[in-house]
């Protein structure tokens, strides 16, 4: 399978995330050709902030390797992380700890991108994982956008909104 | 004990002299930084009486510079050399960044200023660019010009130490005790994180969540995304099964069946998803820091002495606050404080920026990955949602001997 239709089975994965009212991006992670974990956002299931789809891959991933009795190093080492959004400043830290092959992503992550868009964590650990991004980014970001047109009913008011509405007025 | 009153003051100050440590706060760089300088026109005033008039005008029809005085011995301030909207303005080559002498006469006079005020030749001095943010900076720079400059007074209790009270450092100390044990008792790391983290509500001082840093187990249990897992944890949420998760005090050893496990949880989510579920505070990762003796529960909240007309700012984020914890209980680790032996790598910075934590203190930079001090100030990266606020320096010495203790423990 190509990078492309890799890309649509993670955009599928960002869909059913939005409709579970989760934000909608999907993750795959793929080793020897094979897709070893699936995942997609699940900050509000679990009540932790950290539950981003690749995080929940890397558990995935971790569990695989387990269960085959395989060395989750080496693993990691050579997994292709296929991903609608550009992993965010923790996830792409937790991708180079793990020294991952590649990273491909769909759409940019203006507010929390770890690969150019916020900080670009590489440099920090003097990366070996080859980055590309702009894959169907349109699509993923049509998807973002889906979400954040709707309140998420979990985060409190933001602060700033606030202070901006009395400017306005 | 919550309120300080002026005999606890005269106490605690003699107290200071045996604290080792001193709470470092981690700025933005425009706090640190003094604003660069930049090339701006001046016009010489022709005659003393015209100042005030030459002001009035300058200022009306190329206004700007309102962080500086417009007028200093006789020199009045036109506009940057840098200011492209006036060259093209002026139908010049846009290509052309910089504004020339005579196209800025031109510009002057086009807009009805009466060049006579002013001697024929300009100059060109450096002033600064951008406002002054702190006390020190304008002290600095009131040097190169005069300025127009409000100090910010909860800037200033940053800098100058005031925004703690002494009963909230000895509060500070013994919760970095917490941590410093807790890496003792059982941190794995690496030499890119390592550590523990111990996460307090600072409203009644309870201790939520203690975990130190297994990565030996796990790639990613760094101490502090298991300190927000932990956390999750109490709500009913959370993500990772661990084989050993222990109430504190909890003596009983006996494992629970997943199907008790799942029962406790849906009992936890129905009970006390809108109010604090405390009764099980704090959660231990490893189980071993359970052992852990805690600081009796004291609020974190000291009555701070406000000092001139600037409470309505914090009275504002209160009812905030106060709206949100209504409307969903508490979200993530909103309003939470965070303490870690060592300077958080992104991953856990990330993780406790993500979770909104208030404020995070750590003892020791981290100078291989440290994000909070060390190689950037993530939390002033422009662009993100949320910003704790950070300290470094707290228990410095028995952080650094707990990790050297921990890597030389780990290395044989």
């Amino acid at each position: 399978m190509d990078i492309l239709s890799w890309m649509d089975v993670a955009l599928q994965k960002a869909n059913e995330s939005l409709k579970v009212g989760e934000v909608p991006v999907g993750c795959l992670f793929v080793y020897n050709s094979n897709v070893i974990a699936v995942g997609n956002n699940t900050v509000n299931k679990t009540r932790n902030a950290t539950r981003h789809a690749e995080i929940n891959c890397i558990d995935q991933v971790l569990e695989f390797c387990k269960t085959k009795n395989l060395d989750y190093k080496s693993v990691f080492y050579d997994i292709d992380v296929i991903v609608t959004v550009e992993p965010c400043i923790m996830c792409m830290s937790a991708l180079c700890q793990l020294q991952v092959h590649n990273v491909i992503y769909g759409c940019r992550n203006d507010r929390f991108g770890g690969c150019i868009s916020v900080f670009e964590v590489p440099k920090l650990y003097n990366s070996r994982t080859k980055i590309i991004g702009g894959t169907r980014g349109n699509e993923a970001m049509i998807l973002l956008k889906e979400f954040y047109k709707g309140t998420n009913p979990n985060a409190p008011e933001s602060k700033m909104k606030k202070s901006r509405k009395k400017k306005e007025t | 004990m919550a309120i300080t009153s002026p005999k606890d003051a005269k106490e605690s100050k003699m107290e200071t002299a045996t604290r080792s440590w001193i709470a470092k706060p981690i700025l933005s760089p425009e706090f640190v930084d003094d604003p660069p300088l930049e090339d701006v026109y001046v016009g010489l005033i022709e005659k003393r009486k015209d100042i005030s008039i030459a002001i009035q005008r300058i200022s009306s029809i190329l206004p700007g510079f309102h962080h500086l005085k417009r007028c200093f011995s006789e020199k009045l301030l036109l506009a940057p050399v840098n200011r492209t909207e006036l060259s093209t303005e002026t139908e010049h080559s846009t290509k052309e960044r910089s504004l020339t002498e005579d196209k800025l006469k031109t510009v002057l006079r086009e807009r009805g200023f009466d060049l006579s005020l002013l001697k024929d030749d300009f100059q060109m001095i450096k002033v600064p660019a951008r406002a002054a943010k702190t006390k020190a900076q304008a002290a600095r720079l009131s040097n190169i010009w005069p300025l127009n400059f409000h100090p910010d007074v909860n800037v200033e209790r940053l800098i100058d130490g005031s925004v703690f009270t002494e009963c909230q450092l000895g509060l500070i100390e013994r919760y970095m005790n917490v941590a410093v044990q807790a890496a003792r008792l059982g941190a794995v790391g690496n030499a890119n994180c390592n550590g523990s983290a111990v996460i307090v509500d600072p409203e009644d001082g309870r201790i939520l969540a203690i975990a130190a840093s297994k990565i030996d187990q796990h790639p990613m249990w760094h101490a502090a995304m298991l300190a927000v897992d932990l956390v999750a944890k109490l709500r009913g949420g959370g993500a990772w099964e661990f084989e050993e998760t222990s109430k504190q005090k909890d003596a009983s050893g006996t494992s629970k069946s997943i199907d008790q496990r799942e029962i406790e949880n849906r009992l936890i989510k129905e009970t006390s998803i809108k109010r604090k579920c405390t009764e099980d505070a704090p959660l231990c990762y490893p189980t071993s820091l359970s052992r852990i003796s805690l600081p009796k529960e004291e609020s974190l909240e000291c009555i701070v002495v406000r000092r001139g007309r600037r409470n309505n700012g914090s009275t504002k984020s209160e009812k905030i606050a106060a709206t949100n914890a209504e409307k969903c209980g508490p979200y993530l680790c909103t309003g939470y404080w965070t303490f870690l032996l060592r300077e958080p790598c992104p991953l856990c910075a990330m993780a406790l920026l993500h979770s909104r934590v208030l404020r995070i203190f750590y003892g020791i930079p981290n100078e291989n990955t440290g994000v909070l001090g060390s190689k950037t100030v993530l939390h002033a990266v422009p662009g993100l949602n949320h910003r704790y606020q950070v300290w470094s320096g707290v228990l410095e010495q028995e952080c650094r001997q707990a990790l050297q203790d921990i890597e030389h423990r780990n290395t044989n």
